[in-house]
This record gives C-alpha cells, structure tokens and sequence, in this order.
C-alpha cells in the first residue's frame, strides 16, 4: 500500500486531503507541525509527502531541507501545496529540495490525477 | 530692517543718482544765469557810463567853444561875426539836450544829480551874462567893458562849472573803473564758486559712490546669508521629510504585512469551503439530489470568486509595495492563449456566442507565464462577460517591438465617461438589467502586471458595439522588468 504523508497544520484541510487520499485507496500518515513532519517522514519513509509551506514552527521549506538532509534514501517525494497568489512560493519549494508542487486551493477534481504523476509507478 | 533696506535698495540707488544729478544741474542752471543776469546788469551800466563819458566832454567842449566865440568876437571886425554868432546859437542849443540826457541819467544818483543841477545854475548865469550883457556890449563897440565881464564874471563860471565837469567826468571814470573791478572781482567769484561746486559736486559723488557701495556689499552679504538660511531651512525640511517618508515607508510595509497575513488567513477556510464542496460534488461522500449540486455549485463558485478576489487584493499589496517578484521563463505564447480561451469553452457555448482564436502555430516569449495568463483570463473573462451576442476574437501577432493580443467583442461597449475610469481600482462598469460581477480589480490588477512585465494595456471601444483590449509585451526580458 502507498504511504502519503500529509504535513499541514489546518486540520480542515487535513480532513480533506486525508478523505480524498483514503477514498483513493492511501494510507495516509498526518503531521502537524514541521517538527513532526521530519519525525514521522524519517521514521515511517513515506513514498510521497505533501507538504503545506506555511506552517508554525519551522515552516514547509525548512522541514523539507531538514528532511532532505538527513534522509538516507534520496528518491522520496516531497509536494508542496502553494497558493496560487503566493509569488515566489514555487521557487523557493524548489530550491528547498520539493520534488515539485501542487497548487492550493486544492480542487477535487484534479487533485488525485496531478499527485499520481510523483508516486512511483505501482 | 532687513526687509525695509532689501526692498529699497533699487530706490536708494536710485535717489542716490537723482539727488546728485539734481544738485549738479541746480548749480549749473543757477550759474549761468547768475552770469548772465550779472552781464546784463553790467552790459547796461557800462552803457550809461560811456554816454556820459561822452556827453560830459561834449558838454565841456561846447562851453569852451562858446568862450572861444566871444573871445573871436572881442578881438575881431564885425565882418567876421557871422559863423561865430551861429556857434553862439548853436552850442548852447547842443548843451540843452546834453542836459536833459544827463539828468534823467543822474536821476538815481542824488550826489550827481545835485552836481548837475549846480552846473544847470552856473549855465543859466552864463547864458544869461553873455546874452544880456556881453554881447551887447560887444555889438554896441564896447569891447573893454566886454572883456572885462569876459575875464571877471563869466570867466569865473566857466572856471566853476568846468570844475563841476571834471568832477562829474572823474566819477565816471572811477565808475567804470570801479565796474570792471566789479567784474573781474565777480569772474574771480564764478571761477571760485564753480571750482568749489565741482569739487563739491565730485566728493558727493564720491560719498554717494561709497554709500552705494556699502549698500549694494550689505544687500549681497544679506541675500547671501538669506541663502544660508535657506539652505539650512532646506536641509532640515529634508531631513524632516525623509524622516516622515521612512514612517510612511514603515506604515506602508505594516499595512502590506497585514493585507497580506489577512488574505492568507481567509483563504486557508475558503480552500476547505472549495475542497469540501468539490468532494461532496464529486459524489465521494455518497449520492446527493439536483437541488443540492445546485446549491452546492453556488457554495463553490461564490468561495471560488471570494479566493479570487483575495488573491487579487494579495497580488495588487504585493505590487504596491514593490514586493512582486517574477519568475521570467521561456515558453509557448500560442498555446497559453489558446488554453485560457479554452478554459471559456463552456461559458461561451452557454451563451451561445462564437470564440476565435487567430494564433500562429508556435511563438515563444520569454516573460512570467502565471502572470501572463492572469491578464489573459481577465481580459477575455471580461469580453464573455459583458458579450451575449456576436464573438469574441483573440488574435496574437508578432510586432517589431514585441508580441500583441487583441481581445475583440461584440460585446456592449464602453462608453467614454467610464472609458476614463476604466483601468482604476474598484471601477466596475454599471449597467442596467446587468447583474454586478466581479470585484472590479481585475483590469486595475492587469494593468499593473502589464507594466511590471515591461508591456501595456490599450483600448478601444465604441458603446454598443463592442471592445478591443490590447496586450502588448516586450518579447525578451533582456531590460529587466521591476
């Protein structure tokens, strides 16, 4: 089974992602601080995060970095939710060492089909 | 003080100059005709005095001729008598006039008045001796009675009466001597009073040259001290407003950081608004009936309309602000075109009004793609709005400058008094049976984007028969944009 961690610190949006990715046929892990986020994603190895940039703490870029550092496999793959209006957001995901990106507000009926394209083919 | 002597300098000077041309030009003026006055008076005087330095001798002279006579008459014949009894007629009748000159002439004067009327006496008695004595005596043969008279009497007046002639003579004389010492006396004045003047005349220029001088060296040392202190007050105000404007600076970025904190925290719910909806619409949480997509679909286009808008407010905060940064790449113009039209397929064919895209194949561009299609959707969003009937036309053209897209409707127009207020924020065109849409940011928000992409937005339009918008953008970023 496909393990997706979640990192997002509204638990609305939380639900969301988590009913979607369940529905689907996920397991799906939860994080909700930046902290945890790199706890769990070192100890359960996830195949795919999803990783919201603003966060309280440490946010999104930082826990990515903090992630990529330490990781010993280097395939894993880390999304990260951006806002459409935050200029600069994708940048600087990419630069942190995001796989690549999915944009907020997260819309139902594309969502699943633009997370598939970074889960290892199964 | 300062104010007063700043703005009377120009007079100063001014009066300075006039009192000294004055001053020179009375004492020139009164000069002359003080001279002048002067040799009249003189001319006059000096013409008195020369008609009685001649008519005193004449007068002395016809007094000896009369002698002469008597004294031819005593020693010769009768024969002879005739012209020196006609000198006898004649002389005397000479010496009348004379007289009459000479004393309206010595009328002013009492000392030779008196002199005059002295001689008048002696003259009446001389007259009268030889007339009534002398000469008939004479003509009666008694010649050694006559020359006694002749050498008594009458000798004795003329003696006194060319004693009174000398007299008046020598006072004519030392009168004109007298004048033309007056004369040389008051050319001595002239000359004197004229050398004073002008020597006066030049230390008054001097004092006014010097006055002046300080005057004008006080005015520029003024104005010159007002400068300081202009440029003192200059430095201050300075400083003063660029102390205001870095608080105005620090205001702005507060109010930047609080627009924008706040759009992200509304936007946080309105994803789950959006996201929920979407999932129970797409049937993941169980069937639902028509009436509840209906009202559903309404949840999620008025969250997605709500997002837009704070996306919209967080995009214009962040070019205010200056903050907008832009993600220049190269890619396929022509196709992103033919995207957002077709991301209006659906709300064109409700409408039923035709969507042309005239594009070339392939046309690359190197600009911030996001931002380009955020002007695109708007524009061509804008022309299905407001267009019920007709078509809209997208055409997408290389010029020498750059690439232009022209959005064209047969939509309702713009008329020219919302022309002008057209690409202002909040500006929403009103009109009536038409349904307010939209938060009235877009074009404001587009233009703004245009201009940080180093383009621009035109238009023209005519009411009631439709609009064309204009994008033009520069190809290349090779002149950095914001």
């Amino acid at each position: 089974m496909i393990k997706i961690l979640v990192v997002e610190d509204n638990k609305d949006n939380m639900y969301l992602i988590d009913f979607m990715l369940s529905h689907s046929g996920y397991e799906v892990l939860k994080a909700l601080t930046g902290e945890e986020g790199v706890e769990v994603a070192l100890r359960e190895r996830p195949d795919l995060i999803l990783m919201d940039i603003q966060l309280p703490g440490i946010d999104g870029l930082e826990t990515t970095r903090r992630i990529r550092s330490s990781e010993i496999k280097g395939d894993m793959a880390i999304v990260a939710l951006t806002s459409f209006a935050m200029t600069g957001d994708r940048e600087r995901a990419l630069q942190a060492g995001c796989t690549g990106y999915v944009e907020k507000p997260i819309n139902p009926e594309t969502f699943l089909e633009e997370i598939k394209q970074f889960l290892p083919d199964s | 003080m300062k104010g007063s002597s700043r703005l009377s300098m120009g007079a100063k000077l001014l009066a300075g100059f006039g009192l000294l041309i004055t001053l020179l030009a009375t004492v020139g003026v009164t000069a002359y005709w003080w001279m002048l006055e002067s040799r009249r008076s003189h001319e006059t005087l000096v013409e008195k005095n020369l008609e009685n330095l001649y008519d005193l001798p004449s007068l002395r002279a016809n007094l000896n001729a009369e002698r002469m006579a008597v004294a031819v008459m005593l020693e010769t014949d009768r024969s002879t008598w005739g012209p020196w009894e006609k000198e006898l007629r004649d002389r005397p009748r000479s010496n009348e006039e004379i007289i009459r000159r000479l004393s309206l002439r010595f009328r002013s004067d009492p000392v030779k008045s008196e002199k005059l009327n002295e001689l008048i006496a002696l003259m009446t008695v001389f007259d009268e001796t030889r007339e009534k004595q002398s000469l008939p005596l004479i003509r009666g043969g008694r010649i050694s009675d006559a020359k006694r008279l002749f050498f008594g009497d009458e000798l004795d007046s003329y003696r006194r009466m060319k004693v009174i002639l000398y007299d008046l003579e020598e006072r004519e004389v030392s009168e004109a001597r007298n004048m033309v010492g007056e004369v040389e006396r008051n050319a001595h004045i002239y000359a004197t009073s004229f050398s004073l003047l002008t020597v006066l005349a030049g230390l008054l220029s001097l004092a006014l040259a010097v006055f002046m001088h300080r005057a004008v060296s006080a005015y520029v040392a003024e104005l010159r001290q007002h400068r300081y202190h202009l440029e003192a007050m200059v430095r201050q105000r300075t400083a003063e407003l660029e102390e205001a404007n870095g608080r105005l600076q620090d205001l702005d970025r507060l109010k930047s950081m609080f627009i924008a904190s706040m759009s992200h925290e509304l936007r946080t719910p309105l994803n789950s608004i959006i996201g929920f909806a979407g999932i129970i619409l797409q049937g993941m949480t169980g069937e639902i009936n028509e009436e509840q997509r209906r009202q559903l679909i309404m949840v999620k286009n008025n969250a997605a309309h709500l997002l837009a808008l704070v996306n919209d407010v967080i995009d214009i905060s962040e070019i205010e602000a200056g903050k907008a940064t832009l993600a220049f790449e190269t890619f396929d113009l022509a196709a992103l075109v033919r995207e957002v039209a077709g991301s209006f397929a659906v709300a064109v064919q409700k409408k039923g009004i035709k969507m042309i895209v005239q594009a070339p194949e392939r046309l690359l561009i190197e600009t911030d793609k996001r931002r380009t299609r955020q002007i695109l959707t708007n524009l061509v969003g804008n022309a299905v709005k407001f267009t019920d009937r007709g078509s809209i036309e997208i055409s997408l053209e290389e010029r020498d400058n750059g690439i232009e897209i022209a959005v064209t409707d047969t939509g309702i127009g713009i008329t020219q008094e919302d022309m002008g207020r057209l690409f202002s924020s909040f500006a929403q065109i009103v009109t009536e049976g038409r349904p307010k849409e939209g938060s009235g940011l877009g074009l404001y928000l587009s233009r703004k984007i245009a201009d940080l992409l180093g383009g621009s937005i035109s238009v023209q339009s005519e009411p009631g028969k439709g609009s064309v918008f204009t994008l033009s953008l520069p190809s290349t970023q090779r002149r950095a944009a914001a």
